[in-house]
């Protein structure tokens, strides 16, 4: 089949097809310039204030693993996300909520955030109707009826920030809401045809050549295969791989790289599932982390609250667990927990596949064990025993998505005795650190409580000779030592104890 | 209590904020270069490089602009480094160009030769010395160095 020279999307129900420069620009800037919709603000630029917030519906799923869904509206940063990536999907933006015609109706949650007085200078909120209806699709989709909780309508607008009308008439405006009596936006959007329309596209490669303003050239790919991917990758080894470009997008607004040369896996299907098999839960390369944590909040509690904590509804909505691993930040806050289960990073080229154990995966700071022509294509994280324990910390300057300064996973199990024991830190080095030889040390001792106790303190007592964190703005390195204290006494008293 | 008039638009994404004007034809976009330390001399400014990049019409310093001068009590603060830098990304020069795309890359190709000067942080004895050396506020004593 022939590559398509142009992305296809809807934009409050209105077909685009573009082919230039403007591809490769973030959301935000495209609807504000470009099609003049000034409704979605751009504050941060950095995907944490959430005045950029719009709504996507994703292609169609092709398989029932899938986690990709068209029919709901999810919110996401259009500051940082860039234009190609909305290829197959449908955007709604503040604009396209009220109903169309000569009465103009407001969507319930514009009438709500005027009626309880949510908005004042007015900047922040376009973004914050974003979020809020996108809770609201978001309880629709899960059966909620009746008003929501507060503690729902707080973890759903963790994402905006005011500063100045207060939260409080915000979150009086959010309960007012019941999502039962709200015509959902798929009703109106993204119709039967429209999707049909998108998911014949999408399954034609992409293959966009265009030039910026001074002549440079650009290059687009959006393979549909992944033989295709890894052909292309091993073409181009240069080109940078996105997932949900959460943090490529920030550094792009920051000055610090230039997008030239892009290849995005979204239309991929295969890469949006998460499989379990006896052993082991295998999850896609372009799963977001708010399917991740749907899919284990049964599973796996403790990675659900740490991701609770990690990011807001927008960046988990488009981030996803192989970019936070491929991104390979020491403080990458899933890593710790993917070293503490032994994960694997399956990896894949023209020459084949590997599974690399990711405590093998961080050669230097942000140095990857991966050669030009390799891709990532999920990670395959081993089930926990029946007879093993979990903890994760994570301290931050602020609780909730914040960069943190020192994180923890610990892991021990076995019968009478300690059989499988591992100790991972975050934030005390240029990568993430497993303590191989404390672990070993461990194997064979007494797994009473009060042993294990003694093992933490003891741990506790040396830290400093086996990690050497360094001092920068999130805290300094006797700080961070003292963390580590600290959460180490934590963990042993806390690992016999029922999760938090 | 009545809901005001300009909260629909709020609410719809209407309302207009200073970004959000619809550029007029021929419009130039204008952005500054700001100052990479805290304190220290101003010895040149080179925007060969920026002026290069296509679209990129002018680039004004103080020399331009010595007649803007402001301040919330006495206006004496000149709108660009002249000399002395007094703070992290003082104002040094603005850039003028057709598109934003040209204006952000000319931004980060403007160089700077600056002596560079001990930044004063906090202790307020060693402040009030250097405002009152450098009559940079208004003097609250007349007590001499």
């Amino acid at each position: 089949m022939k590559p398509r020279s142009e992305i296809t999307f809807f934009l409050n129900g209105q077909r685009l097809d573009l082919r230039g420069p403007d591809i490769l620009m973030p959301v935000a800037d495209f609807l504000r310039t470009r099609r003049l919709l000034t409704g979605t603000k751009i504050v941060c630029a950095e995907g944490d204030c959430g005045a950029c917030t719009a709504l996507i519906a994703y292609p169609e799923k092709s398989s029932s693993k899938s986690t990709r869904d068209s029919r709901y509206f999810q919110s996401l940063n259009t500051c940082i996300f860039p234009v190609l990536a909305l290829d197959g999907c449908h955007l709604v933006t503040v604009e396209g909520l009220a109903e169309p015609g000569p009465d103009e109706t407001l969507h319930p949650v514009q009438e709500a955030m005027a009626k309880c007085h949510g908005s004042q200078c007015g900047f922040c909120t376009p973004g914050f109707v974003c979020a809020m209806t996108a809770m609201v699709e978001d309880a629709q989709r899960k059966g909620n009826t009746g008003p929501l909780s507060e503690k729902k309508i707080k973890n759903s607008l963790t994402g905006n920030l005011c500063r100045c009308t207060g939260y409080l008439p915000i979150l009086d405006a959010a309960k007012t809401l019941d999502p039962k009596n709200i015509t959902s936006l798929r009703r109106r959007y993204f119709s039967k045809a429209e999707r049909e329309t998108l998911q014949k596209i999408t399954k034609r490669t992409a293959h966009i050549e265009t030039e910026n303003f001074l002549g440079e050239k650009l290059l687009v790919l959006l393979p549909t295969s992944l033989d295709e991917a890894v052909k292309l990758k091993a073409r181009h080894k240069n080109i940078k791989i996105i997932a949900g470009a959460t943090d490529l997008g920030v550094q792009v607004n920051k000055g610090r790289t230039k997008l030239e040369a892009v290849m995005s896996l979204q239309n991929i299907a295969p890469l949006w599932q998460i499989k379990r098999t006896k052993t082991a839960t295998l999850v896609g390369a372009r799963v977001s982390l708010t399917a991740l944590q749907q899919d284990l909040e049964n599973h796996d509690p403790e990675l659900d609250r740490i991701l609770n904590i990690f990011a807001s509804p927008q960046i988990k909505n488009t981030g996803t667990l192989v970019g936070n691993v491929v991104n390979g930040s020491p403080i990458g806050d899933t890593i710790p927990y993917l070293m503490a289960m032994d994960a694997k990073v399956l990896v894949r080229s023209v020459r084949g596949k590997r599974a690399i154990p990711i405590s093998e995966f961080y050669l230097g700071y942000k140095q990857l064990a991966l050669k030009p022509n390799e891709l990532v294509e999920g990670i395959e994280i081993p089930h926990l025993a029946k007879t093993e324990k979990i903890r994760l910390y994570k301290v931050s300057l602020r609780k909730d998505l914040d960069i943190s300064a020192v994180t923890l996973a610990v892991r021990i199990g076995g019968r009478k005795q300690i059989e499988t024991a591992r100790v991972v830190f975050g934030g005390v080095g240029p990568t993430v650190v497993r303590l191989n030889e404390v672990e070993k040390s461990w194997i064979g001792q007494s797994l009473s409580q009060e042993h294990v106790e003694t093992l933490f303190q003891s741990l506790s007592r040396k830290i400093e000779t086996l990690v050497s964190p360094i001092s920068d703005v999130r805290g300094s390195r006797e700080y961070r030592l003292r963390l580590c204290r600290s959460l180490l006494a934590k963990a042993g008293r806390e690992l016999f104890e029922v999760a938090p | 209590m009545k809901t005001p008039a300009n909260v629909i638009a709020h609410v719809r994404g209407r309302s207009e904020f200073i970004d959000d004007i619809p550029p007029m034809q021929g419009e130039l976009h204008v952005g500054y270069v700001g100052s990479p330390v805290a304190h220290g001399d101003l010895l040149k400014i080179d925007a060969t490089e920026a002026l290069k990049v296509p679209g990129v019409k002018a680039c004004f310093t103080a020399k331009d602009l010595h007649h803007t001068r402001w301040g919330t009590i006495v206006q004496d603060q000149p709108l660009l480094v002249e000399k002395e830098i007094g703070h992290i990304d003082e104002p040094i020069c603005i850039l003028a160009a057709e598109t934003r795309e040209a204006l952000e890359l000319a931004r980060r190709l403007v160089k700077f030769d600056i002596k560079k000067k001990p930044a004063i942080l906090t202790k307020p004895s060693q402040r009030n010395r250097f405002c009152m050396r450098h009559r940079l506020f208004v003097e609250e004593t007349s007590k001499k160095d």
